[in-house]
């Protein structure tokens, strides 16, 4: 795994692709600091519209601009999806699989080698984007203060944040798995969250759909108060999609003639 | 004798309703070029790609380097080398950044591994030109670059001559035969161009609708396509009572116009004579040899004979 780990990174670190997806992250960043606004994509809750009401009436130093665009966090969606096609993508559409797994590697250490890649370069993908705002909005209008409860706050909502993230990209996953198709995989991104988001505001009374809700649950991580039984729904719907997403990918994937 | 690098026992897939392989038997010793002949469709890549894992089997038992099953099976394709289909390779890098990629992936720390690989297909002086820009000819040599990184025992090549141009065919079969003379690689290549083929295999397999019908070494080839006096005429069967009047046994009846006649010392003139004299007429007489292409096709026409729903 390691192998494939280093093999990854080197070919990221040689693809134009990569380069124009953080350039293109640091510009819509900076436009939000420099400008002080955010935005909601595909709709949200009323709690994150006021949420983010109050954070354009203060001053964004470096820590105000984490606490803030904390709220557009789901924006990572799609800077985290070149990633994904440039990872895994590439790997269907250009047949670039064959060469790993008819030389020796098994097709589990190819899957989990290549998630958990995938996985590390989201985490970084968000470190990154919270380290960016928070420099650029620092050496805007001074750093803020940084007290032990935000940082901690910072850790819980990025970590809550990757994972439902993760649960996204876990179903891209098995999109990718079951049809080998890079655009199928890139709509389903796109379009599942929407669709989800629109769901929760027609059906209001299911509940439980606002688990499976994960845009509007990384928009909200920052602020929303969770009692600890809704923290463990939360958690379960998250991991559990992961899980069953990863699971259901390998399933097909084990077997499936190349 | 040494144990064999490869060895297929009764296997069969299909893909839905459709046979792709069936019953194939298959038998690689080491040092061995073994040609597999066939055509489009008849399962030659299928074989191919079973034998590296990217299709399994429905029923069958393949051996590598002694392995059957499992982890151990997987763990000695390590020592396989393998280009299916079309070579594949990260389309944004160059030659030297995909072999950098592959060296990684395979754990190979050898510094030289790049630079001899490319030297020794002849690309070195690609530059900075990606792999989406290359010939096929270019991407044929570092598919082969790809598979000759981690130096393997057993060398899988699927039609690898397949779009190049016949400087670029010859460059790959030295390259090939090379490889198997100096390093004593095993190659299982796949091809339909024959006459290549018989100029770099020691041993050849047909293969039909999934079926190998025939395997034969070299030597035996050349055994069978010794050059022959094709001779065709209104009546046959007087013209083998000539042939035997004159002392001749070495021919053979191939159809109700034509003999073949392997015994090379015999006058053509005095046998026109001879035949005219007794009523046949002839219509040709001439020297021939069968080629591997000839062969292929005789092959294949007998057994669509023998087997009309195959």
């Amino acid at each position: 795994m390691l192998n494939m780990a280093r093999a990854d990174m080197y070919r990221l670190f040689h693809s134009k692709g990569f380069y124009i997806t953080q350039i293109l992250m640091i510009i819509v960043a900076t436009i939000s600091i420099l400008t002080s606004t955010i935005g909601i994509i595909g709709g949200g809750s009323d709690a994150l519209s006021n949420f983010q009401a109050a954070n354009q009436r203060v001053v964004w130093t470096g820590v105000q601009c984490v606490k803030a665009m904390s709220s557009e966090t789901s924006a990572l969606i799609y800077f985290i999806l070149p990633l994904f096609i440039m990872t895994i993508g590439f790997e269907f559409s250009r047949q670039v699989y064959k060469n790993p797994l008819s030389s020796g590697m098994t097709r589990l250490n190819y899957f989990i080698s290549k998630y958990v890649i995938f996985l590390l370069i989201s985490a970084c993908q968000v470190i990154f984007y919270y380290l960016f705002i928070f420099l650029a909005g620092g050496f805007k209008n001074g750093f803020g203060k940084i007290t032990g409860h935000f940082l901690v706050k910072l850790l819980q909502t990025s970590s809550i944040q990757l994972l439902e993230l993760s649960a996204i990209f876990a179903i891209s996953t098995l999109v990718m798995y079951l049809f080998f198709s890079t655009i199928t995989a890139v709509v389903t991104t796109i379009l599942f969250p929407l669709i989800i988001t629109v769901l929760v505001q027609i059906f209001t009374k299911q509940h439980w759909l606002k688990y499976f809700s994960f845009q509007n649950n990384v928009d909200s991580a920052y602020f929303a108060h969770y009692t600890s039984g809704q923290m463990s729904q939360l958690l379960l719907a998250g991991f559990g999609t992961i899980i069953v997403c990863l699971v259901l990918a390998f399933l097909s994937f084990r077997k499936r003639d190349l | 004798m040494m144990a064999a690098i490869l060895q297929m026992e009764n296997i069969n897939k299909s893909f839905g309703k459709q046979h792709a392989l069936n019953q194939v038997n298959l038998t690689i010793q080491p040092g061995e070029i073994y040609g597999l002949i066939g055509r489009n469709g008849a399962g030659k890549t299928t074989i191919l790609k079973t034998i590296v894992q990217l299709l399994y089997a429905d029923q069958g038992t393949i051996t590598l380097f002694g392995a059957t099953y499992g982890k151990d099976y997987t763990k000695q394709l390590k020592r396989t080398g393998s280009v299916i289909e079309t070579p594949v390779a990260n389309d944004q890098l160059t030659a030297q950044q995909n072999l950098t990629y592959y060296c990684k992936i395979k754990g190979i720390v050898d510094k030289d591994a790049i630079d001899d690989a490319l030297k020794f297909v002849g690309l070195t002086d690609t530059g900075k030109k990606k792999f989406k820009d290359f010939s096929l000819g270019m991407k044929q040599k570092l598919g082969l670059a790809i598979a000759l990184l981690n130096k393997p025992d057993f060398l899988i090549l699927d039609e690898p001559i397949n779009g190049l141009d016949p400087i670029a065919i010859a460059d790959f079969r030295n390259l090939l035969v090379k490889l198997n003379q100096t390093q004593g690689m095993t190659i299982l290549i796949s091809s339909h161009i024959l006459e290549e083929l018989y100029q770099m295999a020691t041993r050849f397999g047909i293969i039909d609708h999934g079926t190998i019908i025939k395997e034969l070494t070299k030597e035996e080839f050349d055994a069978k396509s010794r050059e022959y006096i094709k001779l065709q005429v209104d009546q046959p069967k007087l013209a083998a009572t000539v042939l035997n009047k004159m002392g001749i046994e070495d021919f053979k009846v191939i159809d109700q116009h034509t003999l073949n006649i392997y015994d090379l010392s015999l006058d053509n003139a005095a046998l026109v004579e001879m035949l005219v004299a007794a009523s046949v007429s002839v219509t040709t007489i001439v020297r021939e040899h069968i080629n591997l292409e000839n062969y292929f096709k005789t092959i294949v026409a007998e057994n669509e004979v023998t087997t009309p729903n195959a």
